[in-house]
């Protein structure tokens, strides 16, 4: 009769792990159920969720909430989108669950409708696109209906240590790619043990440099996509980059905000690094040590005189499939687009620099930055933002061109990767039974 | 082990003679029923149904057309997600690639696992609770720590092991791309030698005493005693590890994961099949992903079941 009593103690302990189960299951449908279900009365007050990554989001719903208490925002901090957020987003659709916001970057729009989770939201934005910049508008867009509210973009520039110049005896930052070269070789010679930049880690770094050279990584023709990733303006930064880090003058390892980096930053071992409007307060929070040190330059170009930049990132906010309140939704996106106390909130805590055209007056954009040695780094970034090719078309797969170039540059050339990737994206698109045209 | 009591049921059930009346029959499995409930329950909520639903899902595919996708409709596609699968060269190579390190580690982990566990065991051994301690320790580590702190003991500019083999001529990046298949091994078999070693000290520890007496006595001792009648004698334990093992590796994921979240260039995102369906899934490919989750679930089930069946055979012959 032992056992019995053990076996009972067992099932009792089974019974109340199972409760706790479901209970915390329970817990979590109903934190997520409030967002979708509040929607259901229109005349009354509206309720939504909106999920997201972006530094600043919460204080803007916030101040939202303040202004609109008829019309309560939630917000959901997520894992960015590659990390496993748009999972949790087309999880939630998949549920019934789903949030009525979300935000998505311009890089993955096409690939979320492919996953049928966004909303054509025309009907409720056609009259506000005009105070967005254009390719900002075309990249929240497809086949001509609109599935976002563009939020910010990353202009592209060129952050470099002030003080290793100096030390280093370079006078001014590289203005083209050749004086990007030739610097590097200058710093290799004086010290072995220093880098002069950061060599590409994956495809957002590829996209970025290849944006820059007018080419485009996809394009459409009717109804059938064209995959061109491996183009002349791919392969020659291939080249470049592979060049350079061959020679061992580019960090391999690390990105901006990465715990290599950051070591290699404190150690005076790494003199620049080109990318984004958004890293800035990255390096801020990262490297606070190093205030005074850093200041910002145009992104090299390739051709002397020429002024072309290019753009890595920026998101929009779009309503996912299955939200009952789109026009609320979409009230609430403008708001965090182009609301003048939002956008200077995306750019003191989040570094967003906006999509909206009013935004670019905004006040805090002609500011000097203390880090920076009292730079007013966004009148780069301006510039910057003036100078993007208006020519890249986002394709319908990013997640797996991202898997696959991180993948692949690990294992070989840059050159190579940029072929493999653009087989395999090829016969991905072909994979979930869209049209497409090889390259 | 639960898993290993599991399966044995006792069941009196005397055939001949004045049996216990029906209706405490009855109610005995009654009672039986209601203590397997809860299990029951868990079973099919947690096991069943989600092998089920990956069942169903592997034998449908989402038609699309056109840029977007269009009006999307799921239709049933018989076999199609895996004739995909197997042509899934990822995917296949995944398969290829745990199989490798299966091979290779898992007889090295059990071997050294087995080694420690004998010299535990043996009479000269001191310190016993101390080293069984020790030797356990870094599996009550959880994995992904223990391979964010061997990511770092491996990283170039980091590591403490790459300086003294720089002195002696052997310049070796442990995360690139050739090294990091060997990295991964190396931070499983430090993980789960312990775990291993545990299994097969416990079943050293239930050799009855008068069988070491009989073969001491015999002049067989130490290393004959351990090969002729200790390792014999523990072959269930040895079979046991072996199972559990071969499902661990086919399970990859957690050591190469965090390498490839870290963006060590020589970390791939798909180095082992798990990765490769995580990645199917989130690419807009859920079914795709669930006829892989279902060859891989066949694959672990034929190695594991085929190397019990093996190996029962063979004691069968013996």
């Amino acid at each position: 009769m032992r056992t019995f009593t053990f076996g009972s103690a067992a099932a009792a302990a089974a019974a109340v792990s199972l409760a706790l189960l479901a209970t915390g299951c329970s817990g979590s449908d109903g934190s997520a159920s409030a967002g979708a279900s509040g929607g259901a009365s229109h005349a009354g007050p509206v309720s939504m969720e909106f999920w997201g990554w972006a530094p600043g989001y919460d204080k803007i719903t916030a101040q939202w909430n303040a202004a609109h208490p008829d019309t309560k925002v939630t917000f959901k901090q997520i894992p960015s989108g590659a990390k496993g957020g748009y999972d949790q987003m087309t999880n939630a659709i998949t549920a019934g669950k789903a949030p009525c916001l979300a935000q998505v970057t311009y890089n993955d729009i096409p690939s979320m409708l492919v996953k049928n989770a966004l909303m054509d939201i025309t009907s409720y934005s056609s009259g506000d696109t005009g105070r967005y910049l254009d390719w900002t508008v075309a990249a929240s867009s497809a086949g001509g209906k609109v599935y976002g509210i563009p939020v910010d973009t990353g202009p592209m520039a060129l952050y470099y240590r002030t003080d290793l110049f100096k030390k280093f005896g370079i006078a001014k930052p590289p203005a083209t790619w050749d004086e990007y070269a030739a610097d590097a070789a200058k710093v290799q010679a004086a010290d072995p043990s220093v880098a002069f930049g950061t060599a590409p880690q994956d495809a957002y770094d590829m996209a970025a440099l290849t944006w820059q050279t007018g080419k485009s990584w996809f394009g459409t023709q009717g109804s059938s996509w064209q995959v061109s990733i491996d183009n002349p303006g791919t392969q020659q930064v291939a080249k470049f980059w592979q060049d350079l880090k061959a020679k061992k003058q580019v960090m391999n390892n690390g990105n901006a905000w990465d715990p290599n980096f950051d070591k290699a930053s404190e150690a005076g071992k790494v003199m620049t690094f080109v990318n984004a409007a958004w890293a800035a307060p990255g390096i801020k929070g990262d490297l606070k040590d190093l205030s005074g040190k850093w200041a910002v330059a145009p992104m090299p170009t390739w051709t002397a005189g020429d002024k072309t930049s290019s753009n890595s990132g920026g998101s929009a906010t779009s309503v996912l499939s299955g939200c009952k309140t789109p026009k609320e939704a979409v009230e609430f996106a403008a708001f965090l687009s182009s609301d003048p106390d939002a956008v200077s909130t995306g750019i003191t805590v989040g570094g967003l620099y906006p999509a909206s055209k009013a935004g670019l007056n905004n006040p805090l954009l002609s500011k000097g930055d203390p880090y920076f040695g009292g730079q007013k780094i966004y009148d780069v970034f301006k510039e910057s933002s003036a100078n993007i090719p208006t020519t890249w078309v986002v394709g319908p797969t990013f997640g797996q061109v991202e898997a696959d170039y991180s993948d692949a540059i690990g294992k070989s050339t840059y050159a190579q990767a940029t072929t493999t990737v653009q087989q395999k994206t090829i016969d991905k698109i072909k994979s979930l039974g869209l049209s497409v045209t090889g390259g | 082990m639960s898993t290993q009591t599991a399966p044995s049921p006792a069941r009196p059930r005397p055939r001949s003679g004045a049996g216990p009346s029906r209706r405490y029959r009855r109610r005995t499995s009654l009672n039986a029923a209601g203590f397997l409930v809860p299990f029951g329950v868990l079973f099919t909520a947690m096991m069943l149904a989600p092998i089920g639903y990956a069942l169903y899902q592997s034998f449908f595919k989402v038609h699309r057309q056109g840029l977007f996708g269009g009006a999307q409709t799921t239709q049933f596609a018989g076999f199609d997600n895996f004739v995909d699968a197997l042509h899934d060269g990822d995917f296949m190579g995944s398969l290829g690639r745990v199989a490798l390190l299966g091979v290779l580690q898992v007889p090295l982990m059990l071997g050294l696992a087995l080694l420690l566990a004998l010299l535990l065991d043996s009479r000269s051994a001191r310190f016993r609770k101390t080293f069984r301690l020790t030797f356990f320790l870094p599996y009550a580590l959880p994995g992904a720590i223990a391979a964010v702190m061997w990511s770092f003991l491996l990283v170039k500019d980091l590591s403490p092991f790459t300086g003294p083999l720089a002195a002696i001529g052997i310049h070796t990046d442990f995360l690139s791309a050739g090294w990091v298949p060997a990295s991964i091994g190396n931070m499983i078999t430090w993980g789960w030698t312990g775990y291993n070693m545990l299994i097969i000290y416990s079943a050293l520890q239930t050799v009855p005493g008068e069988v070491i007496e009989a073969a001491t006595l015999d002049n067989c001792t130490g290393w004959r005693l351990a090969w002729h009648v200790k390792i014999p004698l523990v072959r269930p334990a040895l079979v046991l590890t072996t199972v559990f093992s071969i499902i661990g590796t086919a399970q990859l994921y957690t050591e190469p994961a965090v390498l490839a979240a870290a963006r060590i260039p020589g970390a791939s995102n798909k180095f082992s099949p798990i990765m490769n369906t995580t990645l199917n899934a989130s690419q807009a490919d859920p079914n795709l992903a669930a006829a892989e989750s279902v060859l891989l679930a066949l694959v672990t089930l034929v190695l594991s079941f085929g190397f019990l069946k093996f190996t029962q055979r063979r004691t069968a012959d013996a």
